[in-house]
């Protein structure tokens, strides 16, 4: 697993998923504020239509949209953020590993 | 490569692909603009995405090969031969592909680029606009008015999204492409100077009504009328004397009565093509649209390049093409018939061009005359560069060079065209003769020429470098 750290999910590009993906990634989490707490006014929200839209694209050549997902949790919901993986791994193993891979 | 890795490649491109990126980014300002609901921006979207995935397969095969003939092209992507011919005009313009002078077709080096759908200013500034005001109907942020007869971009609202781009017939147009994709059966006769059509008329309104407003044969109102009566649509769009003066003002007429209001030709440029916005906002559906070479361009163009915004604006039933050799500005109007042929605007009863002459007929019965070549050097900027005379990408062409004075020439260029006239015909609207050779030489003659001159003009333009219209 890699951490990517950035100051605001705003900062997350489609391009940025897409490319995790393309080099193999099975899976892209995008963890950021909940809504209507951004302290940049709507990083997290734009952070939120950037991964519908990489599902969209996912979908489309048929690599699973559920390989990118964004979770809303705070500093310091530590059980909500142990759901989101849990949720996240669940989601990736009913997919299975990303065929760009080796 | 894999074709799974090709394929990613191919979608990661398009994902950031200009259209796509602005589009997906102005979502909350086109949404706000109302003009498009959700649903449509996400159709729209999702048109785009699939769009331009399809583009960037395409790009990839063209990158693979080294120098590849178009029909290679579509064997290796496994599209149709003109589904690839439509990508690589677009490639072209992005300056992504180019044509070399064998034919092939190679990637080009991606350099520091310009935006490649940069927004109509250009165009405008250029003098190269023809003022068909497609750019407004397809503004998803109402940015563009018409103002002076140009559209003017509103900075403030514009989201520079390139649709104005893609809508425009002057940025890059694909006039063969156009032609192969409509033409279609053993029964289409290809001319020289006024290309494909499947029958050619002289013909003439039967009904006593239109007559009396009609140009020449009334064919066009006849065709509307008969459309109307039939519940065919909804709808058409056309243009009507604004004012004493002739200014103009693009019409949208829904039933006969207001269609008769509108009869006759009129000189003066007007965006008719930009009440396809109306069309839309007033709820209508099927839509007749009547209009100049360049207007019919516009619909043509979005019918291949932008097919799913143009299906939310309205659902185009026919297209009736005039015969035009060049269009004026009401300035240039004003001092056509004002300052060379001394008769007030105001008392024109009526306008016409017959035999190398524009006619101005008073409202007192006289008639005076001056010769088109006289007044040629008075017509817009862009009509210079147009090459198309008789409405070679309209369903229906109708003009009145060819036939006797009271009839009026039509070609039927398409099947569509062709089942709405036929209809008409033995619905006793029109009546209808085949027409004489002399006249099918005499437009062939004048088409002919048009075409010889603008195209020189616009391959001088296309030396100049930047900001020719791209025929291909």
């Amino acid at each position: 697993m890699i951490v990517v750290r950035v100051k605001c999910t705003g900062r997350v590009d489609v391009k940025h998923i897409l490319e995790a993906i393309r080099q193999g990634a099975d899976g892209v989490m995008v963890v950021g504020c909940h809504p209507g707490e951004c302290d940049f006014g709507d990083g997290n929200m734009k952070a939120r239509q950037r991964v519908e839209f990489a599902k969209k694209v996912l979908d489309k050549v048929g690599l699973g949209g559920d390989r990118v997902n964004m979770y809303n949790v705070s500093a310091a919901e530590i059980g909500r953020f142990r759901d989101a993986i849990m949720d996240m791994i669940e989601k990736l193993k009913k997919i299975g590993p990303n065929p760009l891979r080796g | 490569m894999s074709e799974l890795r090709r394929r990613v490649d191919a979608i990661t491109e398009a994902a950031d692909s200009f259209r796509v990126r602005a589009f997906f980014t102005g979502e909350k300002e086109i949404l706000e603009a109302g003009k498009f609901s959700k649903e449509e921006y996400e159709r729209y979207l999702d048109y785009l995405l699939e769009d331009e995935f399809r583009r960037r397969l395409v790009l990839g095969v063209i990158r693979e090969g080294n120098g590849l003939t178009i029909d290679e092209i579509a064997h290796r992507a496994e599209f149709s031969r003109l589904e690839v011919i439509r990508h690589i005009n677009a490639l072209r313009y992005e300056e992504l592909a180019e044509r070399k002078s064998d034919g092939l077709v190679v990637a080009k080096r991606e350099e520091q680029r310009k935006v490649p759908y940069e927004k109509i200013k250009f165009i405008v500034e250029g003098g190269l606009c023809t003022g068909c005001g497609g750019c407004i109907a397809a503004c998803p942020v109402y940015a563009i008015n018409f103002i002076n007869e140009k559209p003017v971009i509103d900075e403030d609202k514009c989201i520079g999204c390139g649709i104005c781009n893609v809508h425009c017939p002057r940025t890059f147009f694909p006039i063969s492409l156009i032609r192969e994709s409509l033409k279609g059966s053993p029964v289409d006769v290809e001319t020289e100077g006024v290309s494909f059509y499947r029958q050619a008329f002289t013909a003439q309104t039967a009904k006593e009504k239109v007559k009396q407003v009609c140009q020449d044969g009334g064919i066009v109102t006849s065709i509307l009328a008969y459309l109307f009566d039939r519940g065919m649509i909804d709808c058409a769009i056309g243009v009507r004397k604004a004012d004493e003066e002739w200014r103009t003002q693009a019409a949208l007429v829904t039933n006969v009565d207001e269609l008769l209001g509108i009869a006759g030709t009129k000189y003066t440029v007007t965006p008719s093509i930009s009440l396809l916005e109306e069309v839309k906002r007033r709820g209508f559906r099927r839509v007749a649209v009547v209009g100049v070479p360049c207007q019919i361009h516009t619909v043509r163009k979005a019918e291949v390049y932008s097919s799913e915004l143009l299906s939310f604006l309205g659902e185009i039933v026919v297209l009736i093409g005039i015969f035009c050799m060049e269009n004026f500005g009401h300035t240039a109007l004003r001092e056509i018939v004002e300052g060379r042929l001394g008769v007030k605007l105001e008392d024109v009863a009526k306008f016409n061009i017959e035999k190398g002459k524009f006619y101005v007929h008073t409202m007192s019965g006289e008639e005076r005359s001056i010769p088109t070549k006289e007044i040629s050097v008075l017509a817009r900027h862009a009509c210079h560069y147009c090459p198309d005379l008789t409405n070679e990408l309209a369903d229906i062409s109708v003009g009145s060079i060819g036939s006797s004075k009271g009839w009026s020439t039509v070609l039927i260029r398409t099947k569509r065209g062709e089942k709405i006239f036929e209809e008409a015909m033995k619905e006793g609207y029109l009546i209808a003769n085949s027409l004489p050779d002399a006249g099918m030489e005499l437009l062939q003659k004048l088409a002919k020429g048009k075409r010889k001159r603008n195209l020189e003009a616009l391959s001088e333009r296309a030396k100049e470098g930047k900001y020719a219209t791209l025929i291909v």
